[in-house]
């Protein structure tokens, strides 16, 4: 078991060596070395860009976009040990964009007049129990496909991604008071669109 | 949250479970062949020449901010030998008409049925519920794609698009030949209204959705950080900042006589506290703390200030107080009669009255000193009711989801022309010059004219 360890913190270490060579070579221009690191962690940055778009060609379009904005400016990336969050933060960026640009999302907030109506109330068939299970998961999903980018990328980050408050709040340059306010409005605006969803 | 009857369960866990992609969603196996394609194509930036570290660094930077600090005396000096820059009439300088945020438009507004004045302008993204600013012949407004656009009055040409970094969520300001916004990158951005030529930006620690107005060379404006600030409107340098009012200013402030009002949201208890112009101090804290959510936009009029609570939340309690203007003590509240999860906010407020807007898709008049409803019933829509409104000329302006534009004669509540259909929702309204001016969801600037003669401006 020792064994096994002291081997994974060896290729670890290995690994962290052979990234730094490769991004001081991409920094200097080299895209074989840019290549190379991208398609290391490609699936990861499109399940991000997926998580937040919800949509094949906009998470593949999110992952291009950012992947070559990330090289672009490589070069003034002063700290290569940030390149992983520096780069999903020009992920989750470009999701971001995607999601305004193309409209879906409603501007400032997920929707108005969403309490249900009691006429809406009276004519909400009842679900049988052992379809809640799903039912959650769908309108969750559903309800998600509502929000803006910026409160799917809170949410994504935080439920997802499981990044500290800290980390997110470095990330999107706001106080972790901020950060916590939004990610509580971000959870409103869900049960929200939950709501919209369900009628 | 809660269990509701028919509503799934919305625990941690589930969110986490129901977002989590599963184990086979990867990328598109020709992905990193597409990005290789398209960074053999792209030239890197260069690295900035003080990127480096070391003395030989340290000395470049020295001279560099060497000759910048002369430059910046070069400049400063020839600015100085110049005429100033010509200002050009800010007609409707702010959001809501101005730093009183009552609505009241300078006009005249349309004339008769309304009608479409020019082709909608294509603008780079949607727009929010915010509104056009308009000056020297020339109507401005931010979009969420992170442009601000600068349209022709008369025809609707447009001027120029200026990029000013990420979504504008926010009114413009207009003032000494400037256009000012606010963008959710955290800056307030000042723009020339002859070019778009970006003069300066401010940053800030959060996003800038509070719409910024400018009184006597000084621009104000709140930021999600949980500052005001007050900023030289010609170099943008900072006069002032207040201290931290606990949570974000997501709405614009309103001045008047020398006061600033200003909510800052909460996810428990809200605030809404005045501040002196002059030095950014706190004056007094509204006793009675507002409840969950963010306070809307204030107005001011006749001694009173009125605010909103809970916007941005569909389940927190939604109450319009009217608040003595010198001390904050509550006057009266009121909520909507189809229940205190209806948003209720300012409209407009002119005449001793004030509009509000619901989204029990309802517009209230209530007496200003009293509360009493001045219409025999509430003006009713189709659609709820979340934005600012115009008034001018005693017609009150009002954009609705149901994507109608509506004029309603102030002092009656009847509907005075037949509702113009927008594409798209609309927000708030500029009003000059016998026309109206409205953005909208769809990323268009609308004009609407009156069937009757349109005045020039």
């Amino acid at each position: 078991m020792l064994g096994g360890t002291a081997t994974a913190a060896a290729d670890d270490a290995s690994a962290k060596t052979r990234d730094r060579e490769l991004l001081r070579a991409a920094a200097a221009g080299d895209a074989d070395a840019f290549d190379v690191l991208i398609r290391s962690r490609l699936d990861r940055l499109y399940r991000m860009a997926m998580a937040i778009t919800r949509s094949e060609a906009d998470a593949r379009d999110a992952t291009q976009d950012a992947c070559v904005l990330a090289w672009r400016e490589l070069p003034r990336l002063r700290d290569h040990a940030s390149f992983d969050a520096w780069i999903s933060q020009i992920v989750v960026n470009a999701a971001r964009g995607i999601v305004r640009r193309i409209g879906r999302a409603q501007v400032r907030e997920v929707s108005v007049d969403l309490e249900p109506t009691e006429e809406h109330a009276r004519i909400e068939p009842s679900r049988p129990a052992e379809t809640d299970a799903f039912a959650d998961g769908d309108a969750i999903r559903a309800a998600f496909a509502r929000l803006d980018g910026t409160t799917r990328a809170l949410l994504v980050l935080h439920y997802v991604e499981g990044r500290p408050l800290a980390e997110i709040a470095r990330a999107t340059g706001s106080p972790i008071g901020t950060v916590k306010w939004r990610l509580s409005n971000a959870r409103r605006a869900l049960e929200q669109a939950l709501k919209a969803e369900r009628r | 949250m809660s269990e509701m009857r028919g509503m799934p369960r919305l625990t941690d866990d589930a969110i986490r479970e129901a977002l989590t992609l599963g184990p086979d969603v990867r990328a598109p196996f020709d992905l990193g062949g597409a990005i290789r394609t398209t960074i053999d194509a792209t030239p890197q930036r260069r690295a900035r020449p003080w990127g480096g570290s070391g003395r030989s660094t340290l000395a470049f930077r020295f001279v560099v901010v060497g000759l910048l600090v002369l430059a910046l005396i070069a400049a400063i000096l020839l600015i100085g030998s110049r005429r100033p820059t010509p200002t050009l009439p800010a007609a409707v300088s702010a959001y809501r008409g101005g730093p009183e945020r009552t609505g009241i438009m300078p006009g005249p507004g349309p004339q008769g049925t309304l009608a479409s004045c020019w082709q909608p302008v294509a603008l780079k993204g949607p727009v929010g519920s915010y509104a056009p600013a308009v000056g020297g012949g020339i109507v401005f407004i931010g979009d969420a794609a992170g442009f601000v656009t600068a349209a022709d009055e008369a025809t609707g040409k447009v001027r120029w698009q200026q990029h000013v970094g990420d979504a504008v969520n926010s009114g413009p300001a207009l003032a000494d030949g400037l256009v000012f916004v606010g963008s959710d990158d955290g800056n307030l951005t000042a723009l020339a209204v002859a070019d778009g030529t970006v003069r300066w930006h401010h940053q800030t620690g959060a996003r800038v959705r509070s719409s910024a107005t400018v009184i006597d060379g000084v621009v104000y404006f709140g930021s999600d950080d949980g500052h005001l600030y007050a900023l030289d409107a010609a170099t943008g340098d900072q006069r002032w900042v207040s201290d931290d009012t606990g949570g974000p200013i997501d709405r614009a402030v309103a001045i008047a006589a020398d006061v600033i009002y200003a909510g800052s949201g909460s996810s428990t208890d809200a605030t809404f506290d005045a501040f002196d112009r002059a030095t950014g101090r706190t004056l007094w804290a509204q006793p009675a703390r507002l409840g969950p959510g963010v306070p809307s936009t204030p107005a001011v009029a006749d001694g009173r200030v009125f605010v909103a609570s809970g916007l941005d939340l569909t389940s927190a309690p939604h109450v319009l107080y009217a608040l003595d203007a010198s001390t904050g003590t509550q006057i009266w509240a009121f909520t909507s009669p189809n229940g205190l999860q209806q948003q209720v906010t300012v409209g407009a407020v002119a005449n001793g009255i004030v509009y509000v807007v619901s989204y029990d898709k309802a517009v209230y008049a209530l007496d200003v000193a009293t509360m009493a409803e001045r219409w025999p019933a509430p003006f009713v829509t189709h659609g709820a009711l979340g934005g600012s409104a115009g008034f001018v000329d005693g017609t009150l302006y009002v954009g609705s989801t149901d994507r109608s534009l509506y004029a309603i004669d102030g002092s009656t509540g009847v509907l005075k022309t037949p509702p113009y259909p927008i594409s798209g929702e609309p927000s708030g309204p500029a009003i000059v010059d016998g026309r109206l001016f409205v953005a909208t969801t769809l990323g268009q600037l609308v004009c609407v004219s009156g069937s009757e003669a349109t005045p020039g401006p």
